[in-house]
């Protein structure tokens, strides 16, 4: 074989082997192979580590994901500035939420302009209206104007009391989910299993707060179930879930239930 | 075990049936909505920890605006989720980029105060740096604006493979493309971002 023939070849082999390392697929001999030919000529060499920083980069980007995709902490959840950013986040959602659920709202609400002088109208009109019925416009005519209601506006709307969650706190072995209805005002909630002195033993997933039901992995029941064991004596366990408003405060809760546990 | 909370979370989801998932939430299924939310609560961990992990210093008034644009985001751009990755991935990008660009927003606003001689350029620098962040996730950001300049088809390839850590196979079982086809698609696209990598230290 002439020498032009052979270092057709040696190119010919130096590029399957730079693909397969390009690809992550080369093995040890063949990586030998690589950086024995990139001796040879120092401009292989430079492509290989290129393509080796390219490499470092990726594998940099799937550590940061790694670091960043774990799972939470406590010392994390009690962070200020991260029960800040959930509160955000919830309201965040919460908008979503309104919009997916009603995929004919949120585009016309777009076109906003449109609609910003009959609102804006509408608004100096009711303005005009309050204030003419403030200042007595309504009883000093000659008919009798509306009457203003009686009574206090319901708690609910308040938010002096909380709204009552209700919820089985029976949870069936073959079917381990604890499932409510939405709150009016919650927008995320969080369902803890606690002891009759209040230690939260376990907690549902704060990745799933915006919904409203959780089902038990194999591992959370066996937990509750060695829990319920020792816990028997004591008065056995608690099922406790808060539901929050946007801004994280507590708008609702199901008390304590005592969980009973059925095949 | 919960998949959202494994390290795995963000490379074995099956992106496949994410996709399903969006387009049924698209349509305002209840129960779809729910599990696209609660899948993408994994934002406020995201841009909490990129801050941290990547040393951005970024405030928390500013991380609440960035949690606030990535849902906006999520908004303007669910309808064009194609299910190349699975959502966390997807959304992991958004988290990312709203990061960066604050951070490039208040890297721009400092060094306006700082060409303007503004007393205030020291209470910005204090409150955050990102300066320092632009010099430490350099390497990163590299890496990303050559992603960025490969076709759809190559990029989409490339971060399957080295960043969700697909096998080839299950790749070209999910494109419907030969394997071959995208080992090749594969290694041309690195040797794009190679030469554009060449091409800067060149010019550096």
């Amino acid at each position: 074989m002439s020498a032009p023939e052979e270092r057709k070849d040696e190119d010919r082999e130096y590029e399957l082997l730079l693909a397969a390392h390009a690809n992550r697929e080369l093995s040890v001999d063949e990586n030998r192979r690589l950086l024995d030919l990139a001796e040879e000529d120092p401009e292989r060499g430079s492509d290989i580590a290129l393509m080796d920083r390219i490499h470092a980069g990726f594998a940099a980007e799937r550590r940061l994901r790694g670091e960043v995709a774990a799972p939470v902490d406590l010392s994390e959840e009690g962070d200020a500035s991260y029960r800040r950013l959930a509160a955000k986040a919830a309201a965040a959602e919460e908008q979503l939420r309104v919009r997916l659920l009603d995929p004919q709202g949120a585009p016309a609400a777009r076109p906003a302009r449109r609609l910003l002088m009959p609102i804006s109208l509408a608004a100096l009109l009711i303005a005009c209206l309050c204030f003419w019925l403030f200042s007595g416009g309504a009883a000093s005519g000659p008919g009798t104007g509306p009457e203003m209601l009686g009574g206090k506006p319901e708690n609910q709307v308040l938010g002096i009391g909380l709204t009552r969650i209700h919820l089985s706190a029976e949870l069936s072995r073959s079917r381990p989910v604890f499932s409510w209805l939405s709150s009016v005002g919650a927008s995320r909630y969080g369902a803890f299993i606690e002891d009759r002195e209040g230690v939260v033993l376990m907690r549902r997933s704060p990745e799933l707060a915006g919904t409203t039901r959780w089902q038990l992995s194999r591992e959370e029941l066996q937990k509750l179930e060695e829990r319920m064991a020792a816990s028997l004596p004591a008065g056995g366990l608690f099922l406790r879930i808060e539901g929050m408003d946007a801004t994280g405060l507590k708008v609702a809760s199901s008390g304590d239930l005592q969980i009973v546990l059925v095949d | 075990m919960n998949p959202y909370l494994s390290t795995q979370a963000l490379t074995s989801q099956d992106a496949g049936s994410d996709l399903l998932l969006v387009r049924r939430a698209l349509e305002g299924e209840r129960e779809a909505v729910e599990a696209v939310l609660s899948r993408l609560a994994c934002t406020v961990r995201f841009v909490f920890r990129l801050n941290r992990n990547l040393h951005c210093g970024l405030p928390s008034e500013a991380l609440e605006d960035v949690v606030q644009q990535v849902y906006t985001t999520v908004w303007t751009c669910l309808s064009k989720y194609s299910g190349n990755a699975a959502l966390e991935s997807w959304v992991f990008g958004f988290c990312r980029n709203c990061l960066r660009s604050e951070l490039r927003r208040r890297s721009k606003r400092l060094r306006l105060l700082r060409s303007a001689g503004s007393e205030l350029s020291e209470v910005v620098d204090q409150a955050a740096r990102p300066d320092g962040h632009l010099l430490m996730s350099e390497g990163l950001d590299l890496l990303h604006e050559e992603l960025e300049k490969l076709s759809p088809e190559e990029r989409s390839v490339v971060k399957l493979r080295h960043l969700e850590d697909w096998s080839f196979e299950k790749i070209a079982r999910h494109m419907d493309l030969p394997a071959s086809t995208v080992k090749d698609r594969c290694y041309r696209a690195l040797l794009k971002m190679r030469g554009g990598l060449g091409r800067r230290d060149v010019s550096a």
